[in-house]
C-alpha cells in the first residue's frame, strides 16, 4: 500500500487562503496554486506519512462526498499530481 | 533641483546635446544625451514640472538617444537608444526618438531595478490608498490610468509597480501615461485638458502618444503609497461596469504572472508578494466606459462586495 507525505528535504512556503494554498518551492522557484481539494491533500501530507486510501478517506469525510470511484480517480490523480511537481514523495 | 520649466529651454537643449542633463523621475536620476530635437521638444512639454539639473554626482541611468554612426544618419533616418554606452535595442525611424526613450526608460528599471518587486501594472492613489492594476498589454490599463488621473488619481506609475522590498509600500515612479491607437482620441474627449506630445505613427505598437502626469503627481514623487486594492481591468466593449472579487491565491498567481522579477528575487519576491496580497482587496473589474470606471474606482472602500479571500 503507497504511503505518501510532504516532501522533508524540501523548503516549501506555503500560504493559506480560505480554501486554497499556495506553495513555494525554495529549491526551483517554482509557486503552486492549490485548489481547494489538492490544498486538503497537501495540508494531511503536512506532518504524516498517509496511505492512498486513508487519503481518499479523509477527502470523503472531509467533504462529505460518496465514496466511489470517481473520487478515488480523482483523488489519485492528485497525489500524481503533487508527486509530479515534487510536493510530495512516496514513502 | 530647479524644474524643467524654470530653466531656459536654450540652456537645456544645448546640455541635451553636449554633456546632458540629470532628470528626477521619481526614485530615478536620469542622465539624458540626444541631439534629435523631436525629443528635445517631448521632454521640455511633459517633463516640464520634473526636477532638472545640468549637474549630479550620481545617475541611476546613463541613457543616449542619437543618430547611428552609419548610413541610417541620413538616409531614412534612423534614432538608436544607448544605457551606459550599450545599445539596448534595434534602431527605430527618428520620427520614434521620444517613445524609444520611453520604452528605453521601462527596459531600463524593469531589468535593473531588483530593489523593489516590480509588476507590470498601472499605480494610482487617493486618500492614502493605492490601486495597483495589474495588466498585459491590450487591457485598457493605461487609457483607464490616464482617464483616472484626469479626475483627481494620483499617479505612480502607469507601466510599473515599484514595490518595496521592506515594507510592502509602492514607491511613486510617474512617467507621462503611454497611449496607443483609439485610445488616443478617447481621451481626448474625456479629459481635453490633457497636455499630450505630437502623435508618432507606424511604431510596433501602433499609432503612439504620451500624456504629461499631473503635476501634483509629480511633486509627490517621494511620498509612497499604501497598497489597498489590486484591481484587475479589462476592457469589453458595450459591457456594463463590473467589479467581482478575485480569491487571494488565484490574485497572488495572476500578479506573479505580471511581474518583471518576481523569479530572481526568488523566497523575497514571494514573501513581498504574499505580504501585498494579505492586505489588499483583490478583484476584476470589466468596464466599457471610462466614466463608468471612475465611478466604480470612486466607490472602492465602499463597495458592498464579501471578499473572496
Amino acid at each position: 500500500m503507497t504511503s505518501w507525505r510532504v516532501s522533508p528535504d524540501r523548503e516549501l512556503l506555503i500560504r493559506q487562503w480560505s480554501k486554497e494554498l499556495v506553495v513555494y518551492d525554495c529549491r526551483t522557484g517554482d509557486t503552486h496554486l492549490l485548489e481547494e481539494l489538492a490544498s486538503q491533500v497537501f495540508l494531511l501530507l503536512k506532518h504524516q506519512s498517509v496511505s492512498s486510501k486513508a487519503v481518499v478517506d479523509h477527502i470523503a469525510a472531509h467533504f462529505a462526498l460518496e465514496m466511489d470511484d470517481d473520487l478515488v480517480s480523482e483523488v489519485h490523480a492528485i497525489l500524481e499530481n503533487l508527486a509530479f511537481l515534487s510536493l510530495i514523495r512516496e514513502i | 533641483m530647479l524644474d524643467v520649466s524654470s530653466l531656459p529651454s536654450a540652456d537645456i537643449g544645448y546640455r541635451l546635446k553636449s554633456s546632458g542633463v540629470y532628470l528626477r523621475i521619481g526614485r530615478f536620476t536620469v542622465h539624458i544625451r540626444s541631439e534629435i530635437s523631436s525629443l528635445f521638444h517631448a521632454l521640455t512639454l511633459l517633463y516640464k514640472d520634473y526636477p532638472m539639473s545640468f549637474d549630479a554626482e550620481f545617475a541611476d541611468f546613463h541613457v543616449r538617444v542619437t543618430r547611428p554612426l552609419n548610413a541610417r544618419r541620413w538616409l531614412r533616418a534612423q534614432a538608436v537608444f544607448m544605457c551606459d554606452g550599450v545599445s539596448a535595442f534595434k534602431p527605430l525611424p527618428l520620427s520614434q526618438a521620444y517613445p524609444m526613450l520611453e520604452w528605453g526608460l521601462n527596459w531600463c528599471i524593469s531589468g535593473h531595478a531588483h530593489g523593489y518587486l516590480m509588476v507590470h501594472a498601472a499605480v494610482i492613489e487617493k486618500d492614502g490608498k493605492a490601486v495597483i492594476m495589474p495588466a498585459p498589454p491590450g487591457s485598457g490599463k493605461s487609457t483607464l490610468c490616464a482617464g483616472l488621473i484626469s479626475r483627481g488619481w494620483r499617479l505612480l506609475s502607469d507601466e510599473i509597480a515599484l514595490i518595496r522590498l521592506e515594507d510592502g509600500e509602492l514607491v511613486p515612479h510617474p512617467r507621462p501615461v503611454s497611449l496607443k491607437n483609439a485610445s488616443i482620441n478617447v481621451i481626448r474627449s474625456f479629459a481635453p485638458d490633457s497636455v499630450m506630445s505630437p502623435v508618432v505613427n507606424d511604431t510596433v505598437k501602433g499609432t503612439v502618444c504620451h500624456v504629461r502626469p499631473p503635476r501634483d503627481s509629480v511633486l509627490r514623487f517621494d511620498e509612497t503609497a499604501i497598497p489597498a486594492w489590486i484591481v484587475f481591468p479589462k476592457y469589453e466593449a458595450s459591457s456594463l461596469p463590473q467589479l467581482t472579487p478575485v480569491p487571494r491565491a488565484q490574485a497572488l498567481i495572476r500578479v506573479a504572472d505580471n511581474a518583471f522579477n518576481y523569479s530572481i528575487l526568488g523566497r523575497k519576491g514571494f514573501e513581498t508578494l504574499a505580504r501585498l496580497i494579505d492586505r489588499v482587496e483583490c478583484h476584476n473589474l470589466t468596464y466599457s466606459s471610462l466614466d463608468d470606471a471612475v465611478e466604480v474606482f470612486a466607490s472602492l472602500g465602499s463597495q458592498d462586495v464579501s471578499h473572496a479571500a
